[in-house]
């Protein structure tokens, strides 16, 4: 989910408008009748003046392909026509060559015949003059691993499985004969067996409040509410999705819910996940079966848990975002009645970053100021690789864990361990109810500052975490 | 053609049901409205659109547009 090209975003956008500029101006070209423009010469000088400098897309560098050339040849005609220093994979050990590394030089790959040049376009210009027939010139672009996210939560996992494995073997090895230090062990062990790392990281596992007296709402997928965490827990439940119960087919609410609200002694194996244990659960299913919705049904959602009294209102959704007008007056007006109402309508601030290649601004709702917005933190307290950054248009407020955040998911399975700002907002939605407990009459705008002050100062610069990482009461 | 659009009523409104009244005999067909946030999904064409602009109880209007979780 974390990786889908989503709504357009400004950056995204001027930076797809200035491809499509490129791509369309080929696409004229190339259906020229002048024959002059099918030359090779004359592509390459398009490739040259299409796209210069670093952007997101484009490293800078071009990659020249020779077309029939020796290695000699093309070291030749890099040097003599461009002026480029040229270093050839022969001349490295093993033949395995590095990219350029200073402007001017280039490397050529001797076993592909290419060349990447790190040079500004006007150096390479030359080479169209003398061996245009023989090469083409490309600009080099970045290449971003898809499902990059996934990987992490796959080699987290694997890690912590690692981990799990090797204590293990060493308490069953050593039991009879170890001391202190794996006494220690065995209690940071017991306290990860009792509690999720974002409990143990946030406070909540040393706090006595619960959320006794709160409303809280999630407003996603719906929940599985045959779950054995969770099947006590709803006291309002509401489908907005036509012709669908709420009942939670996809999974991605019943994991918010999970963590904003599930029991404090799960009956499912494995440690505590939920903040909010005792607070009144209300649930919106606001998004179908697919993981998507209408804006109406978001709209209605929203709505509902206000007129239904909830305190806090927890939205780990994506909605419509125009660049020109990112801040939608809709959910501007939703913040604002809510907290004129003494209510708090929490989002999670967007999972389009790719640290620290771009960092993409908050998505909409969270963009609104009226709405507070969470980014993601990792185990080392740093900002998420994927969680969006302020912008202008709207700042990151709050953080909280996000990456690799067990919960509950549908039957039979019970648990999955997720990443997303999806998983931080639920978990300050929970904090926020415990604070409200602790505080009576803390609540609205007043619970929005409480929770900003009371977050952990962070390395990260505040446009990614803001306040920094919330913190139980 | 008609198309979706949100419609965002001025924040000082008591309640916004007149002006769903007013939409509707305009012709605007509302498919949802959210009393609490003051807020409207509707459907209407481009004159009709013009003429919800021009309330002077309209805070903003916006196509209606999709969600999904994030």
């Amino acid at each position: 989910m974390k990786l889908s090209k989503g709504a357009a975003l400004p950056g995204v956008k001027a930076r797809n408008t200035a491809i499509k500029r490129t791509a369309s101006g080929r696409s004229r070209r190339s259906a020229s009748v002048d024959p002059a423009a099918n030359h090779p010469a004359s592509a390459m000088q398009q490739a040259l003046t299409a796209q210069s400098g670093r952007s997101s897309w484009f490293t800078g560098r071009y990659i020249i392909v020779f077309l029939g050339h020796t290695t000699s040849e093309a070291v030749a005609a890099l040097h003599a026509r461009s002026g480029l220093s040229v270093a050839s994979s022969s001349d490295f050990v093993d033949r395995v060559a590095v990219s350029p590394g200073t402007v001017g030089s280039a490397t050529y790959f001797e076993a592909l015949g290419v060349a990447v040049a790190d040079a500004p376009p006007d150096q390479l210009r030359g080479l169209g003059v003398s061996v245009a027939n023989q090469l083409q010139i490309v600009p080099e672009r970045y290449m971003y691993a898809a499902g990059l996210l996934q990987l992490e939560r796959s080699y987290l996992e694997g890690y912590r499985a690692g981990v799990n494995a090797v204590l293990d073997d060493l308490l069953d090895r050593n039991a009879a004969q170890v001391g202190t230090s794996v006494t220690r062990t065995l209690a940071a062990a017991a306290l990860e067996d009792e509690f999720t790392w974002n409990l143990t990281a946030t406070g909540v596992s040393r706090s006595t409040r619960a959320g006794r007296g709160v409303k809280v709402a999630v407003l996603d997928t719906g929940c599985d509410l045959s779950h054995p965490d969770l099947a006590t827990r709803a006291s309002l439940a509401k489908s907005f999705v036509p012709d669908s119960p709420v009942q939670d087919i996809f999974g991605h609410g019943t994991h918010c819910i999970g963590t904003a609200a599930g029991l404090a002694k799960p009956v499912s194996h494995g440690p505590r996940y939920g903040c909010a244990s005792e607070a009144e659960l209300l649930i919106g299913k606001v998004l179908g079966d697919d993981g998507h919705g209408d804006e109406g049904w978001l709209l209605n959602g929203i709505n509902w848990a206000l007129e239904n009294n909830a305190d806090i209102v927890s939205l780990s959704i994506e909605g419509p975002y125009d660049p020109a007008s990112p801040v939608l007056p809709q959910y501007e007006a939703a913040g604002a009645r809510a907290l004129a109402a003494g209510r708090l309508i929490i989002a999670a601030a967007g999972n389009y970053s790719i640290r620290p290649l771009l960092t993409r601004p908050v998505a909409s709702p969270a963009c609104a100021s009226t709405i507070m917005s969470v980014g993601a933190l990792g185990p080392d307290n740093r900002v998420a690789s994927f969680s969006c950054a302020g912008s202008p248009a709207g700042a990151v407020d709050l953080a909280a864990p996000g990456v690799s955040i067990e919960s509950s998911f549908p039957t039979p399975r019970t648990r999955k361990v997720d990443s997303g700002t999806s998983m931080a907002a639920p978990l300050v939605a929970g904090i926020a109810a415990l604070h409200m407990e602790a505080e009576p009459g803390l609540r609205g705008k007043p619970l929005w500052d409480k929770l900003l002050i009371t977050a952990t100062k962070l390395d990260d610069a505040e446009v990614d975490v803001g306040a920094g990482c919330v913190v139980a009461p | 053609m008609k198309k979706r659009y949100t419609i965002t009523f001025d924040s000082k409104l008591a309640s916004i049901a007149e002006p769903l009244e007013r939409l509707k005999k305009m012709g605007v067909e509302v498919q949802s409205a959210q009393h609490f946030i003051g807020t409207a999904v509707v459907k209407a064409d481009e004159r009709q659109l013009q003429r919800v602009r021009d309330m002077d109880v309209i805070a903003g209007v916006t196509e209606t547009g999709s969600v999904r979780a994030l």
